[in-house]
């Protein structure tokens, strides 16, 4: 029995089938982007070359001929008797190919202004609620968590656990960014952190859909990587790149020594304030007093001279000098003869002692 | 007021406040010692709250990006 040609191509599809989901790595070529809506190219090692199929939708990467990857995908058989790969995920393989899509990438989001300084902002001085994106299994828990203790208390972290290396742990890391920026929206600021390890090991962390979410984090958010040298792309896109998870913590809050500092400064700055204007009002009320103690003075010379006019201008002195004063009964002084009659009684005065005798005579001028 | 209710943000924007005030403009000791001595009270409390050792850490009961395979 003999099967039609649309027929053997169904049973060979049928059987084809059986295969999906089988991952192939080789090496890219003739890799192109066609309409913006298709991605063709061939997978090829020594030997053999296979034609492979995918849209656009699926092109998660930056994929170029020469690369090692590996495809996932089902084999596939046209009705024209047009065999294909169709691929449904592609990732780099090996240091090289990783590195060259690190590149590529690195370009390409530095090409839309991703990492520009000026989409930058500035962390909160004084965090209260912090939300911690990392692996409970990491070194980077432990060392963020610690260093953040020796450096300032009273903070709330909330800790959202994901895989930080492995196949899923870009699907886990966007949930939790996701999930941090709208179910913890009283949130201060983000950090993403894990150790250091190969490009493969921090391929999440160079996932080109973690770092769109990262530079769209609503949130400020601090990315660190591992050791000193390792860069991410995801640092590259944050508000702030931390060295290493601790570094992270050095980086989100100042420490205690330093805030207490600032707080003894601006005590002092205080202090000495209200003593210099307390100064000035005491150099104030010195003069003042100065000026009232110039005026006593003066005050006081010229009383002096007045007592020594009055002194000299008193009657005692003028006794002394010889002259007499004479009163007449009623005491008042005479000092015309028309005051007086023969036979009043007149009192005078002398340098020493008084007499009294009675006016023979008057005579008027 | 005490150290656990206090803020510490907010105490010290205020401080900061209080010396740039009292920095840049003539100073009327009866009007204004009540603000000095506010400052010098709010450096105390935040100096207080500085001692504060704990932080708390609450981890997140959800499983990320798990939701589409179980």
């Amino acid at each position: 029995m003999a099967l039609t040609v649309t027929q053997f191509v169904r049973v060979v599809e049928e059987n084809l089938a059986q295969l999906a989901g089988t991952a192939v790595v080789g090496e890219v070529a003739e890799f192109k982007i066609i309409h913006n809506k298709w991605v063709t190219f061939k997978l090829k090692d020594e030997v053999s070359a296979i034609g492979c199929f995918m849209t656009i939708w699926q092109y998660k990467t930056v994929i170029e001929d020469g690369m090692l990857v590996r495809a996932v995908g089902t084999p596939r058989l046209r009705e024209k008797g047009f065999f294909s790969f169709v691929v449904e995920s592609i990732t780099p393989v090996g240091e090289g190919s990783l590195k060259r899509v690190f590149e590529l990438l690195k370009k390409k989001l530095t090409a839309e202004g991703l990492f520009a300084a000026d989409r930058k902002r500035p962390l909160p001085r004084f965090p209260e609620h912090v939300a911690l994106i990392t692996s409970r299994d990491a070194a980077a828990y432990s060392d963020f968590l610690k260093i953040l203790q020796g450096r300032q208390g009273g903070m709330t972290v909330s800790f959202l656990h994901t895989q930080v290396q492995g196949e899923d742990a870009p699907r886990q890391l966007l949930a939790a960014l996701e999930y941090a920026n709208t179910t913890l929206p009283e949130c201060d600021v983000i950090i993403m952190v894990r150790g250091g390890g190969s490009l493969e090991d921090l391929a999440a962390f160079n996932d080109e859909a973690i770092v769109r979410a990262v530079a769209a984090s609503r949130v400020p958010i601090i990315v660190g990587v591992g050791h000193e040298r390792d860069v991410s792309l995801a640092e590259l896109a944050a508000d702030v790149r931390a060295s290493t998870p601790s570094n992270a913590a050095e980086l989100l809050v100042r420490s205690r020594l330093e805030i207490d500092q600032e707080i003894v400064q601006m005590k002092m700055r205080l202090r000495q304030r209200i003593s210099d204007t307390l100064s000035d009002t005491r150099a104030l009320m010195n003069r003042v007093m100065d000026i009232l103690r110039g005026h006593v003075r003066t005050m006081d010379r010229d009383l002096r001279q007045l007592t020594r006019v009055l002194q000299s201008l008193s009657p005692d002195r003028v006794l002394q000098r010889g002259y007499s004063i004479t009163r007449q009964a009623d005491s008042r002084i005479v000092t015309s003869a028309l005051q007086v009659l023969p036979g009043s009684v007149l009192t005078t005065q002398l340098r020493e002692g008084r007499v009294t005798s009675r006016v023979a005579e008057e005579e008027t001028l | 007021m005490t150290a656990a209710k206090f803020n510490f943000r907010e105490g010290y924007a205020e401080l900061e406040k209080i010396v740039a005030e009292l920095e840049s403009r003539e100073i009327d000791l009866e009007r204004d010692l009540p603000k000095f001595e506010r400052g010098i009270e709010l450096a105390s409390l935040l100096q207080k709250k500085l001692k504060e050792i704990e932080n708390k850490v609450v981890e997140i009961d959800q499983r990320f990006g798990a939701d589409e395979e179980k």
